[in-house]
């Protein structure tokens, strides 16, 4: 990576606190600062309440920052709304519906997913040509979904929702691509399908990304970077020189020592 | 009894687009009892004052519109219920009905207004004495399918998608960049332009507008929607909006064979409204009469890709329990949606 090209993510001093002045007060990110340099892969872990998907939240634009600013390649987006933003940035989420519409076919899903960033027009959203990209995209996902194109989503397992979510945040290219804890909610054997698509994605594409997660393994397997954080801090960060070599076992150790006394497990459950 | 159907047909346009809010974009819309009568009046006032009747119904489609793009901005940019925002323009409307309904060019403030001698778009029917025949359901119907073309062919475009994903994930929707707000408002603002359109027709075909016209019709639209779609399913677009117009032909037979015994008088039609679209959310819960449906309907049985594993009803009022239901099928626990 050229150091000296513009970071395509740059988060200055980011600050979220929820319900500022109440007895439930929470500092959920406190002045956090990461650059994401193009091709870029980092992995984000934490325990629970750490501000990691509070950060990733902030990056889409689905919360507003308190105070800092967040630009995308060279691009101020701090005030942009969500929507506006998506024409850069893609998301997968933890939970297999919340990335897909339910009641709308395979190829309507990718439909509005294939129009990402570009106005809503009277222009028919499926045609012949569009339905052919589709059908190979499909096909790289290894799930046969590229024979059910006429199917609701609402029928798919939770993991072929993934791969679908994956596909659909993935092949507009964007700027930035999010995973949010996006293996969490499958079984083991279908996380590691969707966190072998991940990579390969991102590698064939050459994607900038952020992957939240609370597997260490994965963490460490995956991205080229590693950040860790805790009670809405930036705690460690592994570069890629030094990630390729660092073990789960560095990981708990930073970790403990972040906590005191307190025991790797509880710490991490 | 063809007469009914004359006036099913109308009030399927009304149908089309309370099916637009209700089942597509899951938004409860009360605006429509308001829009309907302001499509009556804005119709009638114009042709009254010597507008041409085609520009009339024009004007009182348009005039729906606006009405909708009110209660879908109070809903997007102030942030109020669905229900409250419609239900607040809905009442507004009423006193702005009225207010139409004085700008007759004899200065003469009605609260209601008949088209005595003045041409309508039906006049060429009525002068033929073919009101409630063959022919003014057929001239009628091409109108009818018409709007069923534009709506169908507006809902394939990728505003069509938009909106449809809009009302099925709202925060899918925005994470894949479509406006939420400008979809509702559009959305609403179709919605209730048909309405409007179906108000314009059916005051010039009664040759007639009173204030107090639009009262009930949300609940005419719902049990037509709700009706329809338990004959036809919701899989298949072409096939719902279809199901939505013979709905509300079939409620204006129900009520107009009902009227026919001696022991209802047309006092009775609203609750009769209000019995039927109860019976229609029942029964289309109950699984006998769904399967008793899918039997009586070839058109499911050669279309059904598979067996359903989310219930057959798409956009039902309980999609939320099936989405759950669907979830703790796959074996993923339901509380797992990201902070």
């Amino acid at each position: 990576m050229p150091e000296t090209a513009a970071p395509m993510l740059s988060v200055r001093g980011v600050t979220k606190t929820f319900y500022p002045g109440t007895v439930n007060e929470r500092r959920a990110l406190v002045d956090v600062n990461l650059e994401l340099a193009e091709g870029d892969f980092v992995t984000i872990i934490g325990s629970n309440g750490a501000g990691k998907s509070t950060l990733l939240n902030v990056i889409a634009g689905s919360l507003p920052v308190d105070s800092g600013a967040v630009v995308v390649d060279g691009r101020d987006v701090t005030r942009m709304h969500e929507h506006k933003r998506a024409a850069w940035l893609a998301r997968v989420f933890q939970d297999p519906a919340a990335g897909t519409a339910p009641h709308l076919s395979i190829e309507e899903n990718l439909a509005i997913a294939y129009n990402r960033g570009k106005p809503s027009t009277l222009a028919l959203g499926l045609t012949r040509a569009r339905r052919a990209v589709f059908r190979e995209q499909l096909a790289t996902l290894e799930q046969g979904l590229e024979d059910r194109m006429n199917h609701r989503v609402g029928l798919l397992s939770g993991g072929q929702r993934q791969a679908l979510s994956l596909l659909m945040a993935s092949f507009t290219h964007p700027k930035l691509l999010l995973l949010d804890e996006h293996t969490a909610a499958l079984d083991p054997e279908r996380a590691e399908l969707v966190l072998r698509l991940t990579a390969q994605m991102v590698a064939d594409q050459h994607l900038t990304a952020m992957m939240v997660t609370h597997n260490m393994d994965h963490a460490l397997r995956l991205g080229n970077r590693l950040v860790m954080m805790h009670e809405g801090r930036i705690i460690h960060t592994l570069d890629a020189a030094d990630k390729p070599t660092a073990t789960v076992a560095d990981l708990l150790d930073w970790f403990s020592h972040e906590r005191g006394g307190m025991t790797d497990r509880t710490m991490l459950a | 009894m063809l007469g009914a159907v004359d006036q099913g047909l109308i009030s399927a346009i009304l149908a089309i687009g309370v099916f637009l809010t209700f089942r597509i974009l899951n938004f409860a819309d009360l605006t429509v009892d308001g829009s309907f009568a302001t499509g009556t009046a804005t119709s009638t006032i114009l042709v009254f004052n010597g507008v041409p009747p085609v520009a009339a119904v024009a004007a009182g489609c348009l005039a729906g519109a606006l009405a909708g793009g009110v209660t879908g901005l109070l809903h997007t940019k102030a942030h109020i219920d669905p229900l409250l925002a419609s239900i607040l323009v809905m009442m507004a409307l009423y006193s702005i009905n009225t207010h139409i309904l004085w700008l007759g060019k004899d200065g003469i403030k009605r609260s209601s207004v008949a088209l005595l001698g003045k041409p309508t778009l039906f006049t060429w029917l009525v002068k033929h004495q073919l009101r409630g025949t063959w022919v003014s359901i057929a001239l009628i119907g091409l109108g009818v399918v018409v709007v069923l073309v534009l709506i169908n062919w507006l809902l394939k475009t990728k505003f069509g998608l938009a909106v449809m994903a809009t009302g099925d994930n709202p925060a899918m929707a925005q994470a894949s960049g479509i406006n939420t707000d400008n979809a509702k408002i559009a959305t609403l603002m179709v919605s209730n332009g048909c309405v409007g359109l179906a108000g314009s027709l059916w005051a010039q075909y009664n040759s007639a507008a009173a204030v107090g016209d639009g009262t009930g019709w949300i609940l005419i639209g719902l049990a037509s929607v709700i009706l329809g779609n338990a004959i036809f399913g919701t899989r298949y677009l072409w096939l719902a909006t279809i199901g939505v117009v013979i709905g509300a032909i079939l409620y204006r037979l129900a009520i107009f064979y009902a009227l026919k015994q001696p022991f209802f008088d047309p006092n009775d039609t609203r609750l009769m409204s209000a019995v039927l679209v109860v019976l229609a959310l029942v029964l289309t819960q109950w699984k006998g009469a769904q399967a008793l449906v899918t039997q009586l309907s070839p058109w499911r049985k050669k279309n059904a890709p598979e067996p359903m594993t989310v219930a057959p009803n798409q956009f039902s009022p309980f999609a939320e329990a099936d989405a759950a239901a669907q979830v703790v099928a796959s074996g993923v626990p339901s509380d797992v949606r990201a902070a």
